[in-house]
């Protein structure tokens, strides 16, 4: 009887590695607890400020919810389509008391200027902000408006991208993973012509950051 | 034989007049300079680059050597994440299976983002015949895709065009302004390509790295395409060499800032992403179905020989192509195969057929610079050699060189046989003998009139004594 594709392919790995081969030369795991990287800034926000901006990203701190709310409508002030679309309902409370609309009318998504999210974490190494489809934005909403704003609290900054990991293995028992999970490291980009930088490829031309202080509540 | 002599002769007469193509060698000098000063910058970002290559050599080692244990893994943590498997033992196999999602959802219209796979296995040209479009996306391979031709580079598929040539082809296919910059240029594809996105019913996408321990399947991008291909299509299929698997997650914090550093200089790479599966019933978006395609299709070949079977830890970033001597001067068309450069030349003969592309591994001056700058730190003129060596030990070598070398060898090893013709002879000798292979754009020196042995000789005994 003819064998099916993935016996075929499983008795070849099996036969293929009968012979093991010897580990690389040259590791050196004495060193391995320090780790190949620059050690990272002890203040994490600093660190993932200085890291988005030159990313070409914004950065925006925020202290209090008032404080946000300035920003945000100074923010939305240089922008063509204002259409915000928002799906969470704790983003959504920050937006209405700072006093801007939202649209959450999904079917409609081609018309969104801006894309309001939260996130799952920041890592502070690289300046990256991870995001979910287990979240209420979904898939679409990170990446298909040409602008990204990405609301977060200063809790939910991490050094480095293995904590970003530890973070979703706590969050998300094993094999109950969200379907997608992006670590977006500035606005969408392309050099694929000269090497010439050009932002805004196929996602978002601008991502924002807004970094809101974890006490801040309603009446700080 | 003769397919041997059809493959060779062209990679002959193609790098012949490509190694003289002085605007070829600007365009490519100009744009691998700014790649090595990225690279270069993203240095800074390790405290100890050196220590990061043997973690992520040692990484892949393991990951290889465990490989049967960790696909069978992955498959399993993969269907628990809802996605289908598919194990491909051959292109054939594949492509039926993309072919079966793809009549399956009634798609006339599939959006791909970028893979070396799909290349390997020539997607685009099978989906086309059965009357199904394909859209490239990832801005260089529509570049390319607009021009009719394969991508020039595993990383950068347009390297080789000025942005004088895209604005000429753009303006010539699409109609746009000749003399559009970069930035407009993009601009027009991202416009043209948005409703691609939400038209096409399958989304193919390669994958950077698998995990056995979630399932997970990553892609790197810059653009967003990948996620774009991924966002409203009904089917994401993923075609993935099985060499691609890792043992967990956490792997990622090394490998994908390494893959980023010397792919492109970057930190970390825009769009780095893990897919576990289909849209989940608690989601609100996303495809209704993932497939995973894990392809053989000659890389247990590889595996087979502990030697060889280190060409599988390569993670595609193209470094050992930009530090390639021989690829910027003859370019990644001449190689004639989907993986160019040094590790083409590894690869190629033993996924394909031994004897028709060994001869690549010929086309190399050993330097070295390859493997040093491999970020798994694959011993890649080392490979070359050995190659060589299986080529010259193997049915398909050239009696004649066997005889020539054999001549050599006892000519040099008996100088005082050297002596017994003069000169003029020795000359005729090289000319007849040799002259062909030294090639027509240098010219052959000729024998001293007298040799060295019978100067040191005279001097060392001067004949009044």
């Amino acid at each position: 009887m003819a064998l099916s594709s993935r016996e075929t392919v499983i008795q070849r790995l099996r036969k293929a590695l009968i012979h093991p081969s010897d580990p690389p030369l040259r590791v050196r795991p004495e060193q391995a607890a320090e780790g190949p990287f620059e050690p990272l800034e002890e203040d994490l926000a600093l660190a993932f400020a200085k890291r988005l901006l030159q990313l070409k990203g914004q950065f925006v701190y925020a202290e209090t919810q008032a404080e946000l709310a300035t920003y945000l409508t100074k923010a939305l002030e240089g922008v063509d389509n204002r259409h915000l679309f928002c799906l969470e309902p704790e983003i959504q409370d920050l937006l209405r008391k700072s006093g801007l609309p939202y649209r959450v009318d999904t079917e409609r998504m081609e018309e969104a200027g801006v894309g309001v999210t939260g996130c799952e974490a920041l890592i502070a190494w690289s300046g990256s902000v991870m995001v979910s489809s287990a979240q209420a934005y979904g898939r679409t909403l990170t990446v298909y408006p040409p602008i990204h704003w990405v609301v977060a609290r200063s809790s939910q900054l991490v050094p480095r991208l293995k904590d970003a990991f530890g973070l979703l293995r706590q969050r998300y028992s094993d094999q109950n993973y969200p379907s997608m999970v992006s670590t977006i490291t500035g606005p969408s980009r392309t050099a694929d012509i000269e090497k010439t930088l050009v932002l805004g490829a196929h996602g978002p031309r601008e991502l924002w950051v807004f970094l809101l202080e974890d006490e801040a509540n309603d009446n700080s | 034989m003769s397919a041997n002599l059809q493959v060779s002769d062209r990679f002959d007469q193609v790098t012949s007049s490509k190694g003289f193509d002085l605007e070829h060698r600007r365009k490519i000098n100009f744009n691998m300079g700014r790649y090595h000063a990225a690279v270069q910058a993203g240095q800074k970002d390790y405290r100890d680059p050196e220590l990061a290559r043997d973690q992520a050599a040692y990484l892949k080692w393991q990951a290889v050597e465990s490989l049967e244990k960790h696909l069978l893994r992955f498959e399993s943590a993969c269907r628990t994440n809802g996605a289908k498997v598919v194990w491909a033992a051959d292109a054939n196999d594949a492509l039926e299976a993309v072919l079966e999602v793809v009549r399956r959802h009634k798609t006339r219209l599939v959006v791909k983002s970028k893979s070396m796979a799909t290349e390997e296995i020539h997607l685009n040209d099978f989906l086309e015949k059965n009357g199904v479009e394909v859209v490239e996306t990832d801005l260089g391979e529509y570049i390319q895709q607009l021009d009719g031709e394969p991508p020039y580079h595993i990383v950068t598929p347009a390297m080789h065009k000025s942005k004088e040539d895209v604005a000429a082809l753009f303006h010539r296919k699409l109609g746009t302004d000749p003399n559009a910059s970069p930035e407009a240029l993009t601009n027009h594809a991202r416009a043209l390509l948005r409703d691609r996105y939400v038209e096409a019913g399958v989304g193919i996408t390669g994958a950077n790295f698998l995990l056995a321990d979630t399932g997970g399947v990553c892609v790197t991008e810059n653009e967003g395409n990948a996620r774009m291909s991924t966002t409203f299509t009904k089917a994401h299929v993923v075609i993935a060499g099985i060499e691609k698997v890792l043992g967990s997650m956490d792997d990622l914090d090394l490998l994908w800032p390494l893959l980023a550093a010397k792919g492109t200089g970057q930190q970390m790479t825009a769009y780095n992403t893990i897919f576990h599966g289909p849209r989940r019933e608690n989601e609100s978006d996303g495809p209704q179905e993932m497939v995973v395609i894990l392809l053989d299709n000659g890389r247990t070949r590889l595996l087979e020989d502990p030697q060889t079977r280190q060409a599988l830890h390569c993670i595609r970033c193209g470094a050992c192509l930009n530090a390639c001597p021989v690829y910027k001067n003859i370019g990644g068309h001449s190689y004639g195969a989907t993986y160019s450069g040094p590790i083409g030349k590894v690869i190629t003969p033993h996924l394909q057929d031994f004897d028709q592309y060994q001869h690549l591994s010929q086309a190399s001056s050993l330097c070295g610079s390859c493997t040093e700058v491999c970020p798994v730190r694959i011993p890649l003129h080392q490979m070359i050699l050995q190659n060589r060596h299986q080529a010259a030990m193997g049915p398909g070598a050239s009696k004649a060189q066997h005889w020539v070398w054999k001549a050599w060898s006892r000519a040099m090893l008996h100088r005082p046989l050297l002596d017994i013709v003069g000169p003029r002879t020795k000359s005729w000798f090289m000319g007849r003998f040799v002259g062909s292979l030294w090639g027509s754009r240098r010219t052959l020196p000729a024998p001293a009139p007298r040799s060295f042995r019978s100067l040191w000789r005279q001097r060392t005994n001067p004949p009044n004594r």
